[in-house]
């Protein structure tokens, strides 16, 4: 009897993660859809209407000959507590900026990327120019 | 008072029996489940496959498009792809030309393939008037050893050696059986398709007509041109058969295929070749750290330190530099055996005009490309980039030779850091087809990997990952070159490209930087890196 429930509440959770994935995506799939109405706006607009919390944040790698150059930044709706979990931050948003942020990895090292608000307050302000999806690689 | 909590009261629904029972049934659903999923995962891995394998990087013409197609189909039914590059390379769908002579109503193109940069074959594809795709080879070997080979299509064996001809870029007849002279001078007319320009009119010949030049893409805008190596009057265009086919009369007779067709396709069914060679088992990392060893090599007869030391404070610089690497050969006139006899620097290319050096070769006779080497400043990243690996293509391209000995070697970088990397092509096929997509992986403007592109997209999940664990580098750009150069690497494996890249250790040897990408097997979802060949 008790190996059974340890099976079903396995069961469970990797539905429910299967689930939570399966959702993820579909918001981001439908902020994707509808990027038009972002495309132009601050990442504030965006934020305010995303119907998930976001809680890590990575800078995309830099452009090779402009390595201090942010030119977009992954969104991602799971933190991983260590580098091992990384897999799971996936489906992410990758939005691209209008201009570029001066790239600062040091504010990323601080939080270990955790969405802080130091880290909203980095990105608010920031103009939109592309959004896309980044699933499981 | 005795609570009971609701979770227990609801199993207490169930005898334990019910649910033993569900259970039963629940497990083997799971490991279904997560079979189906194996499933996708491989066929995932089969349809890109497929796909690259049929990939053009120009709108193709209808014609081609409906071959194409077709193949597809075959393709997802049975995946012989890889069976079809040991034997004859990829085929270079960019080349396809469409012969002139054809029954009424029917049209076939030929569609070369190549095998490490050589012409192996090319395969004819007939498109009957009720769109039926019919197919058939005609390889070198073949036609060098005076076999003869069935031929649905048509194609003689001294036509199909003229065609060949025509892909190697050499129209010169190979000595081989048949009489030219029952050939119809129109087989030796055909027609290469191009993008049509913007002035495009119907004065080519036998080209899809655009009225209007500012309506640009449609119909799709290319055009077939005409050219001719023989008197082809006018009106032979369509006319008669094809020719006599030849047979293959100390073969035997085709196997029963599903579909026919693929008969002389398919070489493991082929009769009329001795069987292929076994693969030689390959050792990726073997070949890995050989590659390292020639760059070691490439490294000190190009003399690299004592250019860089020509360069004062090149670690600074703004602005990219960088040398050629040429080596000198002599070649013995009867046995035509060539002797490299020495190696040596060019001059310093790069100024402050530009942020970016291209370095160019001047070769004069009895020198070749060995390699080149360039800096990397500090406004970017240490290791090569996406245009560097392009470029290593191109000049491989470009200074290819049929003697391994002539060709070039390598290119190398040295950083601002002082890091010293080189990549060099380690498997030419898988580099050529690599190179078929960079339109779709490079952006030339940044020399890095074009945005959105799904190369792009893995070598940022790659340097996030990295990154991360590189939690032991205290300065940023020591931990960013590094997430860097890892990345590199890991798209260079998953990718194919055919390519290893290298760095130099503290000893002053290259080392192979071999990254494979795995997925765990027990959460497909996760995915590591894992370097290997150390």
């Amino acid at each position: 009897m008790k190996k059974i429930l340890i099976i079903a509440v396995t069961i469970l959770m990797v539905s429910k993660n299967v689930k939570a994935q399966t959702d993820t995506l579909t918001v981001i799939q439908n902020i994707v859809n509808n990027k038009a109405q972002y495309i132009g706006q601050p990442f504030s607009v965006l934020l305010n209407q995303l119907p998930i919390q976001i809680k890590y944040y990575f800078p995309a790698r830099p452009y090779f000959r402009s390595r201090n150059k942010e030119h977009a930044t992954t969104f991602s709706f799971y933190f991983r507590q260590n580098p091992d979990e990384l897999y799971k931050t996936y489906p992410r948003l990758l939005i691209y900026w209008q201009t570029y942020l001066t790239a600062s990895m040091s504010l990323y090292n601080q939080t270990n990327g955790a969405w802080t608000s130091s880290v909203v307050s980095r990105y608010s302000q920031a103009i939109i120019s592309d959004i896309m999806v980044i699933k499981r690689p | 008072m005795v609570f009971i909590k609701p979770k227990l009261m609801c199993l207490r629904i169930f005898s334990v029996k019910t649910i033993n029972n569900l259970f039963l049934l629940i497990i083997p659903f799971c490991v279904f489940l997560s079979c189906i999923k194996t499933d996708f995962k491989q066929e995932a891995k089969d349809d890109n496959q497929i796909e690259t394998f049929l990939k053009l990087d120009k709108p193709a013409p209808p014609e081609l498009s409906l071959i194409t197609k077709d193949l597809r189909r075959q393709l997802y039914k049975r995946n012989f792809i890889a069976n079809f590059i040991q034997w004859h390379g990829a085929p270079q769908w960019e080349k396809a030309i469409k012969l002139k002579k054809t029954n009424p109503g029917y049209i076939t193109l030929a569609i070369p393939t190549f095998k490490n940069d050589e012409l192996t074959a090319f395969f004819a594809a007939t498109i009957t008037p009720n769109n039926n795709v019919l197919f058939e080879m005609h390889r070198v070997s073949a036609i060098k050893s005076h076999l003869k080979e069935y031929s649905y299509i048509g194609i003689n064996s001294v036509v199909s050696n003229f065609y060949l001809s025509v892909f190697s870029g050499n129209k010169i007849l190979l000595n081989s059986p048949g009489n030219n002279n029952m050939v119809d001078p129109c087989e030796y007319c055909w027609y290469e398709w191009e993008l049509c320009p913007p002035q495009f009119s119907k004065t080519l010949k036998d080209t899809t007509i655009v009225n209007n030049a500012s309506i640009p893409h449609d119909p799709p805008p290319h055009c077939w041109i005409e050219y001719c190596d023989s008197e082809c009057e006018p009106g032979g265009d369509g006319n008669g058969g094809g020719g006599g086919g030849g047979g293959c009369p100390t073969c035997p007779p085709p196997p029963q295929c599903d579909d026919p067709f693929w008969y002389s396709f398919v070489p493991e069914e082929d009769p009329c070749d001795p069987p292929p060679p076994p693969p030689i088992p390959i050792d990726t990392c073997e070949t890995a750290h050989l590659t390292a060893q020639k760059m070691d090599s490439l490294y000190i007869n190009g003399k690299v330190d004592s250019m860089l030391n020509t360069m004062p404070g090149w670690q600074s610089l703004t602005f990219e530099k960088g040398f050629p690497i040429y080596k000198t050969y002599t070649q013995n006139q009867s046995t035509g055996a060539v002797t490299i006899t020495g190696y040596h620097p060019g001059a310093v290319q790069g100024n402050a005009a530009s942020a970016s050096v291209y370095i160019t070769f001047t070769i004069p006779a009895g020198t070749r490309a060995a390699g080149q080497t360039h800096i990397h400043t500090d406004s970017g990243f240490a290791a090569p980039s996406a245009g560097d690996i392009y470029s290593l293509i191109e000049n491989h391209n470009s200074f290819n030779s049929s003697n391994a000995a002539l060709r070039y070697e390598g290119t190398i970088v040295a950083a601002f850091n002082n890091s010293k990397y080189a990549i060099a092509i380690t498997d030419p096929t898988k580099a050529a087809l690599f190179y078929s997509k960079k339109s779709q992986y490079l952006n030339t403007a940044t020399a890095d990997w074009k945005n959105n592109s799904e190369i792009l997209l893995s070598a940022l999940s790659a340097f996030n990952d990295y990154y991360d664990k590189y939690t032991n580098y205290s300065d940023t750009v020591v931990r960013t070159d590094r997430a860097f150069e890892m990345s590199q690497a890991a798209v260079l494996t998953e990718y194919n490209s055919g390519i290893t890249l290298c760095k130099r250790d503290v000893s002053g040897h290259f080392k192979p930087i071999v990254i494979d990408t795995r997925t765990d097997p027990a959460d497909s979802t996760k995915k590591t890196y894992i370097q290997k060949c150390l």
